[in-house]
């Protein structure tokens, strides 16, 4: 909202679309390295005081003040069902943008951006057991290492929050 | 494809007119005075002129069409100043009204294109309806003026002797396409209009006959309209313009034209080889200072700048270039204007005491030129003395100069109209690319109507060459009849009074538009300023510094910010008026369908609210006075019975109060009845008991419950009971509240209360736990610490306090909120006793008051906002988040809602 709220006033920033194809933020989470598309984040930032919101999810934690702008933040281990853990130092807040809504993802830490070409990605497997299946889009093969791709749309927005909105 | 800006500034003008004509229509059928009527008419009809010219120029044909139809048929009776308009007529144009309002909408969601095949329909339909009004006007045996034969279909012209030496056109070409769709509906016209035996076999020629016969006439009066209906504004009759902001406007306008004009001229004659371009260029400012000064009244100066509108013209007109003398003669006489806007703008009258004097030094110049290209030399003086010609002028009364000067003038126009092969506006209209569905327009559409209104961006208009061009040909035809009009209306005997009769000081004021989107991210970062402010000025570290400058600056950072948000906030307000004035036509609907008599009173039209207040408070109040005029107020006898005039009155009145904004929507009729409604609401199930211990305010507020209605019938007007509920949760997206006041068959008042603005609210914050919350200060009745003899639990725990003599249910705020925990016990927080928007008291405990603040709310995104019992955010001094607490809610979340 702040960024284009200065573009409004200033002019635009175009962003490249095409420099941010196939490039993913790998994040560290419980035992697993997830993924998810570059063009969803805008920064990343740490830890910091969340004011919790009643009568939301478990999962939604709060909502932080990001330099005046108010994020709601999720907590991704309780929307995939991992067990809870105390935050610390390496605790981070990946803000995400889609659909001109911001939300705050907290992961346990944060890796690298990748590029993961396409044909890398294999579709996620077929067999299904857990809640989070839902939110996996692909399997990135990156030498020996697997990244777990997410699905931005559904994580941030689906599901749960769709039903929330619809209440 | 037409520029978009073009067509929005077209419709948000156009809506402006609409929402004047509506209220003007509706009130026409109570006036007594034959006076007032025809300035009712008048006023009506030039607006749908106004329309009807911006219609042709942006493209929207069919606008135009139906606009000029409506003209016409207001036409009839601005002729003869006995006939009224019939009732069913005032209808008819109501719904021409509303028709338009509907195509405003389609065009902007289509982009020009018209409606669907159904709005073709009910177009066509208004068409013949107003066609048969006209008809019927024309038939009507008051009318002496004219002769009709519909069988034969002749009609002799009467105003056709007005028309002077011939301005004829020829049709351009885009016409032979109109021709096809339209066929049909020429023939009809052929019936209704006269026809001049010569033409009256080519339809084309029909068209055109009616197009100016039509026309001609309103222009010719049009400005002692104009006259009349300021006068009437001074006398506050008819109209509540503020003179004074009209007044403003017009003088900034004004000056801007001056500046174009003496920027054009200068380009001119700088640059002769450049052609007419800015000669024309200063002619169309020329053209609009004297419209607006026309329509101010300002007979001077309209008169002084008509002058100088002919020289230009004749200018163009013989293609002659600007000479030095006559290029002197007009800037000489901007300075006079500019002078007497300078004067204007001091509390003047507008008066150029040497009107006269200038305009004969013109006719000079004039003279001078016309010698000069006869006798190739010549030695009389250039323009700026008083050659022998100026001086027989000044003794000679005003308008003889006009005779003199009108063959003259005709003869230039009808010159320059007629052979150049310059493109019609329709050629250029369709070169442009705009195309119509319905493609109706008259060929001939004269678009003089060109928006008097002074805000109109004009040099904007002529920004492209594109639509310069289209402003050339319109400005053609346009200067050609204005011309006329002038001339008549300075030999109008009835020189009346202006506006300038009292004193009204006005500084010009400027005004330009923003994108609101810019303008609310504006206010976006003054709401984040604010909050960077506090959280500088709080820190610990600045607040326990012991400096005394730092304190100063502080101070002084502290109280600039405070202004800049005052300053933002005001640029939000917007005044009631439009949205009060609404409503007038609403009443008269309703009246009708009621078979009630129903007077309207508006009050403090002019108090300002927040923008979003604008768009959310036409709703709640349609619905108000829908209950107002279907249940409250009695039928004509039964008022009469009960020694009640046999007319109702609905007051709306729009007041500041305090903090809040208040709109109150009076009745006198029946009033609400306590014993009736809670009947209803015991039948219903919504109060268990009698309802004995309610109190007449949660009475009152159970008429908001969905559903809820003591109408023994469903009438089209209310009777659903769905109406009210509207209304409540409109108001509650207000974070307003309402009052409601009643005397059983006197009447009933209903108050909306409305935060003044909804970016601030005065809140109270409090601590639970670790959290913290706001409680906006509206919702919280008192604050105490309670004592322990004061509490009392049911058997199942419920603590409930005894306050004075009211029991109020204790809510924890853990108990409705989870994960918030309480620290203290009962009897060492504290109490807030506060109250849901309708009914429902509870009193909250919290841990601790830290203390009362302004706080800027932020809105909860997305899935965000569904988080119940909270209504929005703000950042706190330290930079967290607090939470605003929506007690309606929580009031309801606690389940002790008492209805």
């Amino acid at each position: 909202m702040r960024q284009s709220m200065i573009n409004d006033l200033w002019g635009d920033e175009e962003e490249d679309e095409d420099t941010q194809k196939d490039r993913y933020l790998t994040f560290h989470l419980g035992d697993e390295d997830y993924a998810i598309e570059i063009r969803h984040v805008t920064e990343i930032i740490s830890i910091q005081k969340i004011t919790g919101v009643p009568d939301l999810p478990d999962f939604v934690k709060g909502v932080i003040n990001l330099r005046g702008q108010v994020i709601p933040t999720i907590d991704l281990r309780l929307r995939f069902g991992l067990p809870a853990r105390d935050y610390d130092e390496r605790t981070c807040v990946i803000i995400t943008r889609m659909n001109d809504i911001p939300v705050g993802v907290i992961v346990d830490t944060v890796n690298e951006v990748l590029d993961i070409p396409a044909e890398n990605i294999s579709p996620p497997p077929s067999v299904q057991r857990g809640a989070a299946h839902r939110f996996v889009e692909g399997l990135g093969q990156m030498g020996d290492s697997v990244k777990i791709i997410l699905n931005a749309e559904k994580l941030l927005h689906g599901d749960e929050l769709d039903m929330l909105e619809s209440q | 494809m037409i520029s978009q800006e073009l067509l929005q500034s077209f419709i948000s003008e156009a809506s402006d007119l609409l929402d004047d004509i509506e209220p003007s229509l509706v009130g026409y059928p109570r006036l007594e005075d034959e006076a007032e009527r025809m300035e009712v008419v008048n006023r009506v009809f030039r607006h749908f002129h106004s329309i009807k010219g911006s219609a042709g120029f942006v493209g929207l044909h069919d606008i135009a069409k139906l606009t000029h139809e409506a003209e016409t048929l207001l036409e009839q009776y601005r002729r003869t100043p006995t006939r009224v308009i019939p009732n069913d007529t005032i209808a008819i144009l109501c719904r021409t009204v509303d028709f338009l309002r509907l195509m405003f909408t389609t065009h902007i969601e289509e982009e020009g294109t018209s409606g669907d095949e159904s709005a073709t329909v009910e177009f066509n339909q208004l068409i013949d309806e107003i066609f048969h009004s006209i008809r019927q006007a024309q038939n009507s045996p008051e009318r002496h003026d004219t002769t009709v034969d519909i069988s034969t279909g002749e009609e002799i012209p009467e105003h056709g002797k007005h028309r002077t030496g011939g301005v004829v056109r020829t049709p351009p070409a885009s016409a032979e396409k109109e021709e096809k769709s339209t066929a049909a509906k020429t023939t009809r016209i052929s019936r209704n209009t006269e026809i001049r035996p010569k033409v009256g076999k080519k339809t084309k020629a029909v068209r055109r006959s009616k197009t100016e016969g039509v026309e001609r006439q309103p222009r010719v009066h049009e400005s002692s309209d104009t006259a009349r209906i300021i006068r009437a504004n001074n006398q506050g009759v008819a109209s509540k313009l503020n003179s004074a902001e009209f007044l403003g406007r017009y003088v900034a306008e004004a000056n801007e034209l001056l500046e174009e004009i003496e920027q054009a001229l200068l380009q001119a004659e700088q640059h002769p080889e450049l052609g007419n371009e800015a000669v024309q260029e200063a002619l169309r400012c020329l053209h609009s200072f004297k419209g607006n000064s026309g329509l101010m009244n300002f007979r001077d100066l309209e008169r002084l700048s008509h002058r100088m509108e002919s020289e230009v013209e004749t200018i163009i007109g013989k293609d002659i270039g600007l000479d030095a003398a006559t290029f002197d003669v007009l800037l000489r006489m901007i300075d006079v204007l500019k002078q007497a806007m300078a004067d204007l703008g001091m509390g003047g009258n507008g008066d150029i005491p040497d009107a006269d004097t200038y305009i004969a030094m013109l006719d000079d110049s004039t003279n001078t030129r016309s010698t000069a290209t006869r006798i190739s030399a010549s030695d009389r003086s250039s323009g700026l003395q008083l050659g022998p010609g100026a001086k027989e002028r000044l003794s000679a009364p005003p308008p003889a100069f006009f005779d003199d000067e009108q063959g003259k003038e005709t003869e230039t126009s009808s010159d320059w109209l007629k052979p150049r092969g310059r493109p019609s506006v329709q050629e250029n209209l369709a070169s442009a690319g705009r195309a119509n569905r319905i493609v109706m327009g008259d060929p001939n559409y004269e678009t003089a109507g060109k928006p008097v209104r002074p805000d109109v961006a004009e040099p904007n208009l002529a920004a492209t060459p594109v639509r310069r061009d289209m402003l050339d040909a319109r400005e053609r035809e346009k200067v050609a009849e204005t011309e006329f009009k002038a001339d008549k209306t300075i030999s109008d005997p009835d020189k009346s009074k202006r506006l300038s009769g009292q004193k009204i000081t006005v500084s010009p004021r400027n005004d330009i538009r923003v994108d609101l989107n810019k303008l609310d991210a504006m206010l976006d970062l003054v709401g984040e300023l604010i909050i960077a402010e506090a959280m500088v000025t709080r820190h610990p570290v600045v607040s326990d510094a012991d400096n005394e400058s730092l304190e100063r600056a502080v101070h002084q950072l502290r109280r600039v910010a405070n202004s800049l948000q005052d300053m933002a906030m005001s640029v939000r307000m917007i005044p009631l008026v439009s949205t009060f004035r609404r409503m007038i036509r609403l009443v008269y609907d309703l009246s009708i369908k009621a078979g009630k008599q129903v007077d309207l009173i508006l009050l403090g039209e002019e108090t300002e609210v927040d923008r979003t207040v604008i768009e959310r408070i036409s709703d709640p109040m349609v619905h108000i006075i829908r209950n107002a005029i279907d249940h409250g107020i009695e039928p004509p006898e039964e008022r009469e019975r009960l020694g009640k005039p046999g007319t109702g009155r609905v007051t709306i009145e729009g007041r500041h109060e305090g903090g809040e904004v208040w709109i109150i929507i009076t009745d006198d009729g029946r009033g609400l009845d306590r014993d009736g409604i809670l009947k209803k609401a015991i039948d219903k199930g919504l109060v268990s008991g009698d309802g004995s211990d309610l109190t007449d305010k949660q009475v009152y507020h159970l008429i908001f419950e969905p559903g809820f209605s003591t109408a023994a019938q469903v009438t089209d007007i209310s009777g659903r009971g769905f109406g009210m509920d509207v209304v409540k949760k409109n108001i509650e997206k207000l974070s307003g509240k309402i009052d409601i006041r009643t005397r059983p068959g006197e009447g009933m008042a209903v108050i909306l209360r409305i935060p003044l603005t909804l970016a601030i609210i005065e809140g109270m914050l409090v601590r639970a736990g670790e959290a913290r919350y706001i409680i906006p200060l509206l919702s919280i009745r008192e604050s105490l610490k309670p004592e322990l003899d004061q509490i009392l639990h049911t058997p199942d725990g419920q603590p409930i306090i005894k306050l004075r003599d009211e029991l109020i249910p204790i809510v924890m705020l853990n108990e409705v909120f989870r994960r918030v925990n309480i620290d203290n016990s009962l009897e060492d927080g504290i109490l807030m006793v506060v109250e849901g928007e309708y009914g429902g008291t509870v009193a909250l405990f919290a841990d601790e008051l830290l203390g009362q603040q302004e706080t800027v709310i932020k809105g909860l995104t997305g899935w965000m906002k569904k988080s119940r019992g909270v209504s929005g955010c703000t950042i706190l001094g330290d930079g967290e988040v607090g939470l605003i607490l929506d007690i309606s809610a929580i009031v309801q979340l606690a389940g002790r809602a008492v209805v």
